[in-house]
């Protein structure tokens, strides 16, 4: 779990940081809507989300000063840089050794938890009557299709992954879903043929609430570049994203960016709507279970377990890993396939399983695609076998670290800023300077026979420092000599 | 048991109670302290959308299931409020009406039980049950805790049970916070929240404070977040015992070797078990037939270890008659 | 396929720890357990229709769990103070490996978690360690309530050095001194973890037994080989239970099941008032103090009501003037074996209008687990309802198992 953690945390910095990159002025106006402040709130470290509803009912300011004494000694810091983030995110102001809620995200928040403020913030159900048809079951399976979809889509244009894959995608994928895959430079190339680019790998190898985020906040760029309302787009987002999963919700009072955002993100699967029925539309898991966490799941709040059919296919556990770099995975999906395929030799193939070997060239390849050795293992870990994943680890140690290994032994060169000194007129000269650098700790390399020195870029401003003292002691002193 | 981890789910299980009577004495309402509860509790889910809520209402007569219920929650949609928490909120005031009116049409009645305590041991047992079943259904546990938001006063007859529910919850690490709305400090509940390594508050609403900001900032932490935030109170507890025979809190005693009733001074026989004593008293430095401390005035015994039911264990065990 | 009439899982789990008379090595036909055919453990696991035998090992859990639900709840008066002194055998035979990785090990690390359980259900007892190897005997561990040092003798390398055979007159003898100081008010136990088959006495052993008896000392064994009668003949002649397990599982079952305190003889002995003490804690003090028990520097601590002396935890005894420490839920912890939680009654899921189960408050159909086969020679495992006898209230198993062996008391009767 804690490796599936690392990948939503670095996932949830990205959207921080969009969030951060807000001017204040957009901020207050994504701030006046409840169910955005919510969304913004879940993504939080815990610790932020404590101090925030610890401030949540207080009227007043808190000393920061008390705030640092609640934790524990060793964890101030820890507290000190949380509160920091969160004034980058403009939700708490600190001014005059007080911190305080931002006084529209406090009241939005408390309107969030009392259901106050905005209307129709958490969105109009639809009033219509029920289509029998459109269950939670049937709308996981309708956005596992289409997300999927995307996926083979990216896979099978890629030079490898198309001798396995063969099937052409089900639907040829719309203009909008061409568009964002090639701006965020998943993709690249003409209409003709596009193909995967590394960071496209790397995309395929992370979880599937990971992706949605990456999808989306391209999708923000794409509206600023498209001169839409920036903050109208967030807000709609976070309204999705506070939905009831395998409910009805009513377009009308939409705006036309919004109805057009609908439409958009119907192409991801991220929502769902009858073409013959503009009038309402379903969100499906994808988008709702995305402030939740890796582990999905609509129906888990209630005591009930999470139903298996409302995770993706590839949520659930198939590979197994042996000590010996051997992989089962129990699958028959071609995209599946298509994804182990980056980083690993196939062997075989049966009608639900495939075995295979990681082996060194295997995983130089994929690391020559960009892929990364964590991005690999954090692939291998959540999509591990239930039955692997009662173990502690979860995989076994001599394989995660032979592949850090071989990721490892690409990097033998490090580029690093330095200075060159040669030719010294005195050998003195050099002692001085290389014993004074040796001092300071700033040698990469030297060779005292040659008198020939390397040093880093900090080491040099402190020479030349050395150089110039030297120098101008020497003047005085030959002054005072005349 | 493993460390928490910032990523892990919880399961809280409140316990309320619902006893009109309490709090019919308090300062606030019952409603009031109910709004600020259920805010309490979207709060709660809030923080993680895969925190498991659980609610208990308690009053002096029985002890149900809030939420989740059986009971489906009006479709009508509210659409002001998330759905997640129009859920639980729903059926939490429902189920605390449902409580409050089932105390009965029979006025009598009713005041009588309102003027008992609430069954907050059975409704910890409760809790301790449901826990035990989720984090068994479970792959990956969730890290329990449990919070009694008390307003009455504590039962005698209570005493073993709920100890017995304070022991399984220490061994399960589950916590108990306990938040004492009104009334004087319950001793029993003070020792549940020191012995599970909860937090015990009390919220005096006269002097000004506010209940639901208490139960942000102190019950709302997780495990995990506890293990950074320091306990807001370091009270010290009193773990001192009442002597069976006059209720008094003792600082040495002599205790039955068979029924382990504490005494205050010594007695041929032992009045809950029946047993008879030899005529030593075991212990180093023992003096027969004196009372162990000079800060014990045996001047007064008051008869009433058999019919008494305030104080200790000893009404609930002298119903039982050992050997 | 198993045989008609037997049902699956049930000699599998079973793990005979006493086998008392010659029936307890009587198989299910009547004859001797090695003179009949062999049984696979796999061969009970029987596929569904769609191939899959998760719903076999389902019920087989089912079943292992309902064998726990029967106990026994008689109200006896039970030893709730007792004294044990556990005698470790440290010969060469318990360096044999038939327990993974060796019989000392695996003792060890039984013994440890015996020790922690033993504390958290007998918290006013006492404890002591013997260890016996090159027929001499000698003590690890004084009688004290501390389960931090029998831990941490348990733990010490030195322990795993065998050599010789073990004394185990010597090993009686030793310990059989070691409560002589016990109060008679309280219960005098020796539990031996023996793995040899013989013992190198300097005396004869029938004059310790007597000893023994006279001392009313109860002798339990666990024999990690074999059943012999010297020892049969201690254990039976004191009370006690001779156990053999079979694997590491019947060891932690045989030593478990020594764990609660066992029902007193009506003939037996004295009862006392015993005197305690009930020491407050003290505030944390600016400046740290020594305490009594270790002779450290501590800010907190508790202090002994009659001498004053400070010591670090509790239950203990006080070390200045002895007077045994402890505070009030210590003693409750112990009210659970006085009044033990009666067994509930198996009915009919029919028998009952409840939806949900009284403790947890879940529906009885539980979509998770997978329900056994339709087939399935048992009734259906999610069909069984258990009820309270005193309060009528109606539970699933997991609450009838939970609420005997961990939560102590009804939620309906509480």
């Amino acid at each position: 779990m804690a490796v599936q953690m690392g990948s939503e945390e670095e996932f949830k910095t990205t959207i921080a940081e969009y969030l951060e990159s807000l001017p204040t002025q957009f901020c207050r106006r994504v701030f006046s809507s409840p169910a955005a402040c919510l969304a913004i709130f879940r993504l939080l470290s815990t610790v932020g989300k404590q101090l925030i509803m610890s401030m949540l009912y207080l009227d007043a300011g808190l000393r920061t000063q008390d705030v640092l004494q609640c934790a524990k000694t060793e964890q101030q810091r820890m507290v000190k840089a949380k509160i920091a983030q969160l004034r980058r995110l403009q939700l708490v102001v600190e001014e005059r050794g007080c911190v305080s809620l931002n006084p529209i995200f406090r009241e939005q928040l408390r309107n969030a938890l009392t259901g106050g403020g905005d209307f129709g913030s958490f969105g109009i159900p639809y009033a219509g009557p029920r289509d029998k048809r459109v269950t939670t079951a049937w709308l996981a399976r309708h956005a596992r299709e289409r997300w999927e979809a995307i996926l083979h889509f990216m896979v099978g244009r890629s030079a490898t992954g198309a001798a396995t894959v063969g099937e052409a995608p089900a639907a040829p994928l719309s203009r909008s879903v061409r568009d964002i895959l090639r701006m965020s430079r998943l993709m690249e190339g003409g209409e003709g043929g596009m193909t995967i680019t590394n960071s496209g790998f790397q995309f395929l190898l992370q979880d599937a609430a990971s992706q949605v985020w990456t999808v989306l906040l391209q999708y923000l760029r794409l509206a600023e570049a498209q001169d839409m309302d920036v903050v109208e787009v967030l807000n709609f987002m976070f309204q999705l994203v506070g939905l009831k999963l395998g409910r009805a919700y009513s377009t009308e009072a939409l705006t036309p960016h919004q109805r057009k955002m609908l439409s958009e993100l119907r192409d991801f699967g991220l929502v769902y709507q009858d073409e013959h029925d503009p009038h309402r539309f379903y969100p499906t898991h994808l988008i709702t279970s995305l402030t939740s966490g890796t582990r999905s799941s609509g129906a888990a709040r209630d005591g009930a377990p999470a139903q298996s059919e409302l995770t993706l296919s590839s949520d659930r556990g198939y590979i197994i890993l042996e000590t010996n770099c051997r992989v089962y995975a129990y699958t028959d999906s071609p995209l599946q396939i298509a994804i182990l395929n980056l980083f690993m030799d196939m062997a075989s193939r049966f009608a639900n399983l495939i075995t295979g070997m990681i082996t060194r060239t295997s995983v130089r390849r994929a690391l020559l695609r960009g892929i990364t050795a964590d991005q690999i293992i954090t692939f291998l870990c959540t999509n591990a076998h239930p039955q692997m994943q009662v173990r502690v680890p979860v995989l076994p140690v001599t394989v995660t670290d032979q592949i850090r290994l071989w990721e490892r032994e690409r990097d033998r060169l490090r580029p690093t800023n330095a200075h060159f000194y040669k030719d010294f007129a005195q050998p003195q000269e050099f002692e001085r300077m290389f014993r004074y650098a040796q001092e300071i700790g700033v040698i990469l390399w030297a060779n005292t026979e040659k008198h020939q020195l390397v040093v880093t870029r900090q080491g040099h401003a402190k020479i030349v420092e050395l150089v110039k003292n030297h120098r101008a002691l020497r003047l005085r002193f030959s002054c005072r000599q005349r | 048991m493993a460390e928490p981890l910032e990523s892990d789910s919880s399961l809280l299980v409140v316990v309320l109670d619902a006893n009109v009577g309490a709090w019919a004495r308090s300062p606030l309402a019952l409603d009031k302290a109910l709004q600020q509860v259920v805010i309490f509790l979207n709060a709660y889910l809030a923080l993680n959308t895969e925190n498991r809520l659980v609610v208990l209402g308690a009053t002096a007569r029985e002890c149900r299931f809030l939420h989740p219920s059986s009971s489906r929650a009006p479709e009508a949609a509210d659409i002001q409020v998330y759905e997640q928490f129009r859920a639980a909120d729903v059926r939490v005031l429902a189920g605390v009406a449902a409580l409050v009116d089932g105390a009965g049409p029979d006025q009598a009645q009713a005041q009588a039980q309102a003027q008992a305590p609430s069954l907050i041991s059975r409704a910890l047992s409760m809790a301790l049950c449901h826990i035990s079943r989720v984090n068994a259904l479970l792959t990956n546990k969730a890290w329990a805790r449990v919070l009694v938001v008390s307003a009455g006063a504590d039962s005698a007859r209570e005493y073993i049970s709920l100890m017995n529910s304070i022991f399984a919850a220490q061994k399960a690490s589950v916590l108990i916070d306990v938040c004492k709305v009104l009334g004087a400090d319950s001793v029993f509940l003070q020792q549940a929240a020191d012995i599970t390594g909860g937090n015990y508050v009390r919220v005096d609403v006269d002097a000004g404070e506010s209940l639901l900001q208490t139960l942000m900032f102190t019950c709302l932490p997780d495990h995990y977040t506890r293990g950074i935030l320091n306990a807001p109170y370091n009270q010290l507890i009193d773990f001192r015992a009442t002597c069976f025979c006059h209720k008094r809190v003792v600082d040495i005693g002599y205790v039955c070797s068979v029924c382990l009733s504490i005494f205050c001074r010594t007695a041929p026989v032992c009045s809950t078990c029946h047993t008879k004593f030899s005529f030593r008293i075991v212990g180093p430095g023992a003096r027969d037939g004196s009372s162990p401390n000079g800060t014990q005035n045996t001047n007064n015994p008051q008869n009433g270890s058999q019919s008494s039911t305030t104080g200790t264990p000893s009404a609930a065990m002298s119903s039982l008659n050992l050997g | 396929m198993a045989p008609p009439g037997n049902e699956p899982g049930n000699d599998e789990d079973y793990i005979d720890i006493d086998d008392t008379g010659p029936d307890g090595l009587k198989g299910a036909d009547g004859g001797y357990t090695w003179e009949e055919e062999y049984k696979r453990s796999w061969d009970v696991i029987q596929e569904d229709a769609s191939g899959s035998i998760q719903s076999s090992v389902a019920g087989i859990s089912e079943q292992r769990k309902r064998k726990r639900r029967v106990r026994d709840t008689e109200v006896v008066q039970r030893g709730i103070i007792r004294h044990v002194v556990v005698v470790v055998d440290q010969s060469e035979s318990m360096a044999v490996r038939d327990l993974a990785p060796s019989r000392i090990h695996a003792a060890l690390v039984e013994l440890e978690a015996f020790v922690g359980e033993f504390f958290d259900q007998n918290p006013i007892s006492q404890l002591s360690i013997v260890a016996t190897k090159d027929g001499l005997a000698e003590v690890l561990t004084e009688l004290s309530g501390n389960p931090m040092d029998h831990v941490g003798a348990l733990r010490d390398k030195a322990n795993k050095d065998l050599a010789g055979e073990p004394s185990l007159q010597n090993a009686l003898e030793l310990a059989m001194h070691g409560l002589r100081r016990a109060p008679s008010h309280g219960l005098r136990e020796i539990i031996c973890v023996v793995g040899s088959l013989t013992t190198c006495d300097p005396g004869d052993i029938g004059q310790t037994l007597q000893a023994l008896r006279h001392a009313e000392v109860r002798v339990s064994m666990v024999h990690l080989a074999a059943e012999v009668h010297v020892f049969r003949q201690i254990c039976s002649e004191t009370g006690g239970q001779l156990a053999v397990p079979l694997d590491a599982d019947g060891l932690r079952d045989a030593l478990m099941a020594m764990v609660p305190p066992p029902a007193l003889s009506a003939s037996r002995g004295t009862s006392d008032m015993v005197l305690m003490g009930f020491p407050v804690k003290s505030v944390a003090a600016a400046v740290p103090t020594p305490c009594a028990c270790h002779h450290e520097l501590t800010f907190a601590g508790h202090v002994c009501p009659r001498c004053r002396a400070k010591v670090c935890s509790l239950p203990t005894d006080c070390d200045v003037c002895g007077l045994p420490l402890v505070s009030a839920p210590h003693l409750a912890r112990s009210y659970r074996h006085l009044f033990p939680e009666e067994n509930f009654v198996e009915i009919p899921p029919a028998a009952t209008a409840a939806r949900a189960c009284y403790g947890c408050g879940m529906d009885w159909a539980d979509p998770q687990k997978p329900q056994p086969a339709r087939d399935a020679p048992k009734p259906a495992a999610g069909g069984s309802r258990y009820q309270c006898p005193a309060c009528r209230h109606v539970f699933c198993l997991d609450c009838d198992i939970f609420i005997h062996e961990t939560l102590h008391n009804c939620p309906g009767c509480a």
